[in-house]
């Protein structure tokens, strides 16, 4: 059966995750109702704009979503065991160790008053309180060499390091306590164009080396297609389409893919024409009811404006949530 | 020689290092970060001319000279003629109607506290002083030439009411409303969201039409500079790498910063994945840049004068300039 490599070889599976957020606007709805796989050794891109719920779906697998402002159903399964009903203390033990996270902004993240070492020193020792100081500045320096930085640094402060130095220490700390599964939630974001270009080779390298599953959050579509097996595009909270990468690019299904995919300038050669979509992202306290980019979509017909679209097979692996694609049966 | 409609001559801005009471006891000399360091820019009228670079290269600098909103240490602005920096002051409010900015993030740049309308009044007040119904009525055609229509849906909303495309289209009417000939629009869709960036990047493609302005296009983003702007400088560390018509940057770029830059950028083709091979170590600081060509340290094709001799920005082709001695 086919299914069965499928089975075997998932690292982690989100069913019907909801996440809402109260704020003195009213109640943001983050995500509604999620589901998605990732296999083992999988790159998984997660594309979206500001507000599509893409940041959120990581925070949850990660279990960094905190009651209030935050309220969640639904199940989240890694290793074959289920995480989103664990309490802190167990979910301690898999944070950092078995799933672990890049953050945007490394200088934010890093603790101006402590050595490089020492982040990495005491991030090991919390978690493995039985490896000596001694061993853990030997990983330390190890790290060090597969980020591409020289171990004689093990003394500078964060502020000694340029930012691309800085994010290869984040990726570094999220590699120490040799995890399977790397969320990086737009880990480039904050650099400029070379450097990025650097870290994101580094991110490939470092998966291929550790066999390591990794979500890729990002709003950038270039990024995707350089980096991920399998796209997943987020709008309004919901997986709007999921397919593997050279499918989302040359046929995608989704109306909001399409456009996406044809408002976005490229350096690639010929001056293109620019499709523009019309309206702006939805209000998430307040989305628009049916399909949730019938507003802006060039197709819309009377079902969009009150049902909402399911997700639907459009081939091997591949699922768009639109109405149009029951209408062409 | 003819002059261009501006005309940037040998620019420079020196910013100078706090330093602690100590270290200015023990010594006299002083630091400078070098921000823009002798920079030579010609825009013709109805240019978009895009200036683009990593963070710390200068361009936002040179954007904020342009319309006199910074002194330089030295060199020459010249919009339509007329020195920016040798205009007396009197003088000089007037000339603002006449060059404007841009601003990046228009939530920082818009004050909460005042409505649509107000924002997009005020430059007006400052430097129109027509009667009041003018100037309503001027503000109205501005705010539905940006597409913030009809006008008076908005006019008295507040910023965080709007979307972030809308506050940027206020932002781009607050700069316009004064009729500016020459406008810096400093990374103007960076803040914006993916989908909604072709409708802004539209709106002032087509706002530059209508009024005939000449545009400093400030961005990080070649794909954005490609698609909007017809001449590119390419900046690295205070200094102009290369400037050339947009096909001679996107077809035939000579300078290896500008080649790397190209390389760098993540291309929207998964068939088009390549090894990045892209110059390691990042942009060095410009308070003590290398000798020589600054992107020597980085340069794959680095010859011994790189080291030593500040290579020339020479014309290679008519009208695409590259400083690199490979070429000389």
């Amino acid at each position: 059966m086919a299914s069965k490599t499928l089975t075997t070889g998932s690292i982690l599976q989100m069913e019907a995750l909801y996440v809402e957020y109260t704020s003195d606007r009213g109640i943001a709805k983050a995500v509604q109702g999620v589901s998605l796989e990732l296999k083992k050794g999988e790159t998984l891109g997660i594309v979206g704009e500001s507000g599509s719920g893409k940041s959120t779906l990581g925070f949850a697998v990660m279990g960094l979503l905190r009651s209030p402002p935050a309220r969640w159903s639904g199940k989240i399964s890694f290793e074959g065991r289920e995480i989103s009903s664990l309490r802190e203390g167990e979910m301690r033990k898999i944070r950092g160790s078995r799933i672990a996270m890049i953050f945007q902004d490394p200088m934010t993240s890093l603790n101006p008053v402590k050595k490089i070492g020492s982040h990495f020193v005491e991030y090991i020792r919390t978690h493995e309180p039985s490896v000596n100081e001694k061993e853990a500045i030997k990983r330390t320096e190890a790290t060090m060499r597969d980020l591409g930085i020289s171990p004689s640094r093990i003394n500078d402060y964060p502020h000694q390091f340029s930012g691309g130095m800085r994010q290869r220490v984040m990726i570094g700390l999220a590699l120490a306590l040799k995890p399977h599964l790397i969320i990086a939630d737009e880990p480039t974001t904050a650099l400029d164009v070379i450097v990025e270009a650097q870290i994101l080779q580094l991110l490939k390298d470092l998966k291929e080396k550790y066999s390591l599953s990794l979500i890729l959050i990002t709003h950038n579509m270039g990024i995707v297609a350089q980096m991920a097996d399998r796209v997943a595009v987020m709008y309004s909270g919901k997986i709007a389409e999921v397919a593997p990468t050279l499918k989302i690019f040359e046929e995608p299904k989704h109306p909001y893919t399409q456009a996406l995919l044809q408002s976005i300038p490229t350096v690639e050669a010929g001056r293109r024409v620019l499709k523009v979509i019309p309206g702006s992202p939805p209000d998430l306290t307040n989305p628009p009811k049916g399909c949730p980019f019938h507003p802006r979509c060039p197709y819309v017909f009377a079902m969009c404006y009150d049902e909402e679209p399911k997700l639907l097979s459009t081939g091997e692996e591949a699922m768009a949530a639109c109405h149009l694609l029951n209408r062409k049966r | 020689m003819k002059l261009g409609f501006v005309e940037v001559k040998n620019l420079k801005k020196y910013f100078p290092v706090q330093k602690s009471f100590i270290a200015q006891l023990l010594s006299k000399s002083a630091e400078y970060v070098k921000a823009v360091d002798g920079v030579d820019l010609t825009l013709e009228r109805g240019d978009i001319y895009g200036l683009v670079g990593e963070s710390g290269s200068g361009k936002t600098t040179i954007g904020r000279l342009t319309v006199a909103l910074a002194q330089p240490t030295e060199g020459l602005v010249l919009v339509d003629g007329v020195g920016l920096f040798s205009i007396k002051k009197d003088q000089l409010r007037k000339f603002r109607k006449r060059v404007q900015l841009i601003y990046q993030d228009p939530m920082s740049s818009l004050n909460p506290k005042m409505t649509v309308g107000d924002a997009v009044t005020e430059p007006l007040r400052y430097l129109d002083r027509a009667p009041r119904d003018e100037m309503k009525q001027t503000v109205d055609a501005m705010l539905e030439k940006v597409g913030l229509s009809p006008p008076e849906t908005f006019y008295d909303r507040y910023p965080q009411e709007l979307s972030g495309g809308q506050r940027q289209r206020v932002v781009i009417a607050r700069a316009l409303v004064v009729k500016p000939d020459y406008v810096v629009a400093d990374e103007p869709v960076a803040m914006v969201d993916v989908s909604v960036r072709a409708q802004i990047m539209d709106m002032l493609l087509q706002m530059q039409k209508e009024l005939n302005l000449t545009v400093l296009l400030i961005t990080h983003d070649l794909a954005v500079a490609k698609y909007m702007c017809n001449r590119i400088s390419v900046m690295y560390l205070g200094k102009i790498a290369e400037t050339g018509s947009n096909e001679q940057i996107f077809s035939n770029a000579l300078h290896p910063y500008t080649k790397a830059l190209m390389a760098a950028v993540p291309v929207p083709n998964p068939r088009a994945r390549t090894e990045k091979k892209v110059p390691a170590g990042e942009i060095p600081s410009a308070l003590n840049p290398p000798a020589g060509c600054r992107f020597h340290p980085r340069c794959p094709y680095v010859l011994d004068r790189c080291r030593v001799d500040v290579p020339e920005l020479i014309e290679r082709e008519p009208g695409h300039y590259a400083a690199c001695h490979l070429y000389d």
